[in-house]
């Protein structure tokens, strides 16, 4: 990023992999907290809160795979 | 895989399983470890009850400008001029306490202050970025619509040239950090449709940021979701345009989502499941709301 060779749909790559995974994991250990789980003290349920925003404000997860399916592909599904 | 020990087993550290600290240089190491320890040591103890009770300590942006966290990748103008791999880190770092505390420094960082920094002019750069940078101003971003999502194709802000400078009108929604906010880069489509950057300042006449309470997530930022010039009200002339007109290589193409394909899937789904609040209510808004465009 740095020299400049950063390119849009390595973003897309990272964000929807990154905000997909953060919220699959933050739901499992939510589980895993049992009913503490959703106490706020144990801070487990406010980042899986938050995690519903961030998965949305970054792009969603459907609008970075049509942009990695055009650049895959070279067909648009979006116009 | 060559072992100096062929006898020799390494461990495996759980917390960094592929090794990616030894990627790291001592200085971004040491950025890091700073951030790490402001982020613990003085953001961790507030975020229980900020969350709690919607409340954002605008205090938290003068102590990460202190800290040059604000802008960090920025070089002049005040800013710290560290590479991105730092940014990343730092960025972690907050993130690892609350979303809600990122979002106020990356909001502040990539989306106001670099706009400013990669389009702005000279004029712009100083009168923004060093106020930025310390954390005395609050910069805020807005292009979501209350109508249109972050689909800018479908963009109702309207900016049109009057006495000199721009009259803009319309509604932006979920802007972070806006209701503390002194500078407000918004975006609209000029009289040619083509859509356009400006820096707005707060009092400016017309300009309002209410709050919208009762968010369940990211409780603890400064309550993103303002509206920005009422349509009935009287607009800002003398805004600071910033950009000039999109290139060809337009990051934010529309994409569509088509009325047909919603309504192709409908019936595939249970009755049962449809009867339910929370279907019932995403198929009517994913069904009604032009959110993004067809082909």
């Amino acid at each position: 990023m740095d020299d400049g060779r950063a390119a849009p749909e390595m973003v897309s790559l990272l964000k929807r992999n990154n905000c997909g995974k953060a919220l699959d994991i933050a739901r499992l250990a939510r589980d895993m907290h049992g009913g503490n789980g959703i106490a706020d003290e144990y801070h487990v349920i406010r980042h899986v809160m938050n995690l519903e925003t961030v998965n949305t404000y970054e792009g969603t997860h459907d609008i970075h795979a049509l942009i990695l399916g055009r650049a895959q592909t070279g067909i648009q599904a979006f116009s | 895989m060559h072992r100096d020990h062929p006898g020799s087993k390494p461990g495996f550290p759980w917390d960094d399983p592929l090794l990616l600290e030894d990627q790291l240089t001592g200085d971004e190491r040491m950025v890091r470890d700073a951030a790490r320890e402001y982020c613990q040591d003085k953001l961790l103890p507030r975020i229980v009850e900020a969350n709690r009770h919607e409340h954002f300590d605008r205090g938290i942006l003068d102590e990460m400008g202190a800290l040059g966290f604000l802008g960090s990748t920025i070089e002049g103008y005040g800013c710290a001029g560290v590479n991105h791999v730092c940014y990343g880190l730092i960025a972690r770092e907050v993130e690892r306490v609350d979303s809600g505390y990122r979002s106020a420094m990356s909001v502040q960082s990539s989306l106001v202050m670099h706009p400013i920094h990669a389009y702005g002019t000279e004029a712009q750069r100083q009168k923004f970025l060093p106020r930025l940078a310390t954390g005395e101003w609050v910069g805020c971003f807005g292009l979501t619509e209350p109508n249109h999502g972050s689909d800018p194709a479908g963009m109702q802000a309207r900016a049109r040239e009057a006495d000199g400078g721009y009259l803009l009108h319309g509604q932006k929604m979920w802007i972070t950090n806006a209701p503390i906010a002194d500078v407000f880069v918004v975006w609209a489509k000029d009289d040619a449709g083509e859509i356009r950057g400006f820096i707005l300042e707060k009092g400016m006449k017309g300009l309002a940021a209410p709050t919208i309470e009762g968010k369940m997530s990211l409780r603890a930022s400064a309550s993103p979701g303002a509206h920005w010039v009422p349509p009935s009200s009287a607009g800002t002339p003398h805004a600071s345009t910033l950009w000039i007109e999109r290139s060809s290589a337009d990051p934010w193409r529309r994409t569509s989502w088509s009325r047909k394909s919603w309504r192709t899937c409908r019936p595939r789904l249970p009755s049962a499941c449809r009867r339910c609040f929370a279907w019932d209510g995403s198929w009517t808004t994913g069904a009604r709301r032009r959110r993004w465009s067809p082909c």
